[in-house]
C-alpha cells in the first residue's frame, strides 16, 4: 500500500500540539516540581531538544527530500547499519507507545474506572487506533483538526472557573536557589520536547513545505505556553502539595465547583485525555508502519 | 486463568492473520513476509510473557542507560 495522501501544514502543526501537549500536562507538573518546586511554572520554557529535534527534521528533509528519518539514515551510513537504526528508531516508537497505553489505561482506570480491568481499558483504545491506522496519514491530519478546537475549549474550561479560587503568592519566591532548579525539572520534560522529531516522518507527506518550519514552531511555542499556564495554574491552586499527586490537574479539574452548578468537571479533562491519548497513540501506530512515499 | 489468556491471544492473532491477509494481493512479497514474521515474533513473546513475567524488557536497558543522568539531578 502505498500512501498518497497529502497533509496541509497547518495540519502537521495541530498533530504535533496534540501529541505532545495533553500527555506531558497530565504527567509534568508532578516530576517537574519534584525538581524545581514553585519553579515548575518556568522548566516547560527550557524547550533545547524540542527546537534541537524540529531543527534537524527540517536539515535531515532539506538534504534528502521525500525521505523520513529512517529512509534518510539508511542513505546516510549505508544499507545494513541504516537498517538497524531504523529498526532502532521504530522499536522506540513502539515502545512509547505501549509506555502512553499503559498511562492511558492507569489513569482511565485509577480515576474513573477502578472496577474495569486494565485490559478492557487498554485494549479498547489499542483497537480503536489500530483500526484507524488504516486509514492513512490524511486521516490524522484531519483528526487533528477537528479535535483541536475541542481540546482548547476543554482545556480553557478547565483552567478558567479556577482562576477565583488562586493564591498568588504561592508563586514566590521565584527561582531562590537560581536558574537550576527549574532546569532539573525541565529534564524529564526534554522526553516530550524530543517526540517532536516525529515531525520527519511526516514532512514527505506535506503539500506546501514551506510552511511546515513555521507552523511545527508555533505548534512547540503553543505545547510550551500550555504546559505553562498548566504548571502555573496547578501551583497556584494546590502550592506546596503539588509533588504528592500524580496527577495533579486532575485534582485541579475535581476542586472546580462554579456556583455550585458546575461541578464534576474533571469528566472534560478525562475528554481531554482521551482525545490526546487517541491521538498520540494513534499517530505512533501510524508512524510505526508508515509506508514510504516513493516505493 | 493463564490457559484463558492464551487462548484469547491465539483467537486475536488468528482474527488479524484471516483479517489482514485477503487484503494483500499475490504480488505483496514484503508485506507478506513482514507481516508473517511480526505476527509470529509477537505472539512468542506475548505467549513468553504469560508463563515468565519477569522477563527483563526495553524498560530495563533504559534504565541502566538513563541512571546516571538521573543521580547527577537527584539530590
Amino acid at each position: 500500500m502505498i500512501e498518497k495522501g497529502k497533509i496541509s501544514a497547518l495540519q502537521l502543526g495541530m498533530m504535533m500540539y496534540l501529541v505532545i501537549a495533553p500527555t506531558a500536562i497530565l504527567n509534568s507538573p508532578s516530576i517537574s516540581f519534584r525538581y524545581a518546586k514553585q519553579d515548575l511554572w518556568i522548566s516547560p520554557i527550557w524547550s533545547l531538544s524540542g527546537w534541537m529535534a524540529i531543527y534537524l527534521a527540517f536539515k535531515l528533509h532539506d538534504m534528502y527530500p521525500g525521505h523520513n528519518i529512517v529512509q534518510a539514515s539508511e542513505r546516510i551510513i549505508g544499507r545494513w547499519p541504516g537498517k538497524a537504526v531504523g529498526f532502532l528508531i521504530l522499536f522506540i516508537y513502539l515502545y512509547i507507545n505501549s509506555g502512553t497505553t499503559r498511562l492511558y489505561g492507569e489513569f482511565v482506570s485509577e480515576a474513573f474506572l477502578p472496577e474495569t480491568p486494565l485490559i478492557v481499558v487498554t485494549g479498547t483504545m489499542v483497537l480503536v487506533c489500530a483500526l484507524a491506522s488504516r486509514g492513512g496519514v490524511e486521516i490524522t491530519g484531519r483528526f487533528a483538526q477537528l479535535i483541536l478546537p475541542v481540546f482548547i475549549v476543554l482545556f480553557l474550561s478547565n483552567a478558567l472557573p479556577i482562576i477565583p479560587d488562586l493564591k498568588p503568592m504561592n508563586i514566590f519566591p521565584v527561582m531562590p536557589e537560581g536558574i537550576m532548579p527549574s532546569i532539573a525539572g525541565s529534564i524529564v520534560l526534554q522526553s516530550w520536547y524530543c517526540q517532536f522529531i516525529t515531525v520527519s516522518f511526516l514532512l514527505p507527506f506535506v503539500s506546501d513545505r514551506e510552511k511546515a518550519a513555521k507552523s511545527v514552531s508555533i505548534a512547540l511555542i503553543a505545547v510550551i505556553v500550555t504546559l505553562v499556564v498548566a504548571n502555573l495554574v496547578t501551583l497556584l491552586l494546590l502550592g506546596e502539595i503539588t509533588g504528592h499527586f500524580t496527577y495533579p490537574f486532575l485534582i485541579l479539574a475535581r476542586y472546580i465547583s462554579l456556583v455550585e452548578f458546575f461541578s464534576h468537571l474533571e469528566s472534560l479533562y478525562t475528554a481531554i485525555w482521551v482525545f490526546g491519548a487517541f491521538m498520540k497513540i494513534y499517530l505512533f501506530f501510524t508512524y510505526s508502519c508508515l509506508p514510504p512515499l516513493n516505493g | 486463568m493463564r490457559w484463558a489468556f492464551i487462548l484469547g491471544i491465539a483467537v486475536i492473532l488468528a482474527i488479524m492473520t484471516v483479517y489482514e491477509w485477503p487484503k494483500m494481493k499475490r504480488e505483496m512479497k514484503k508485506e507478506k513476509t513482514a507481516f508473517a514474521v511480526l505476527t509470529v515474533l509477537g505472539g512468542i513473546l506475548a505467549f513468553l510473557l504469560m508463563f515468565y513475567p519477569e522477563m527483563p524488557g526495553p524498560t530495563h536497558l533504559m534504565n541502566a542507560i538513563y541512571k546516571p543522568l538521573g543521580t547527577i539531578f537527584e539530590k
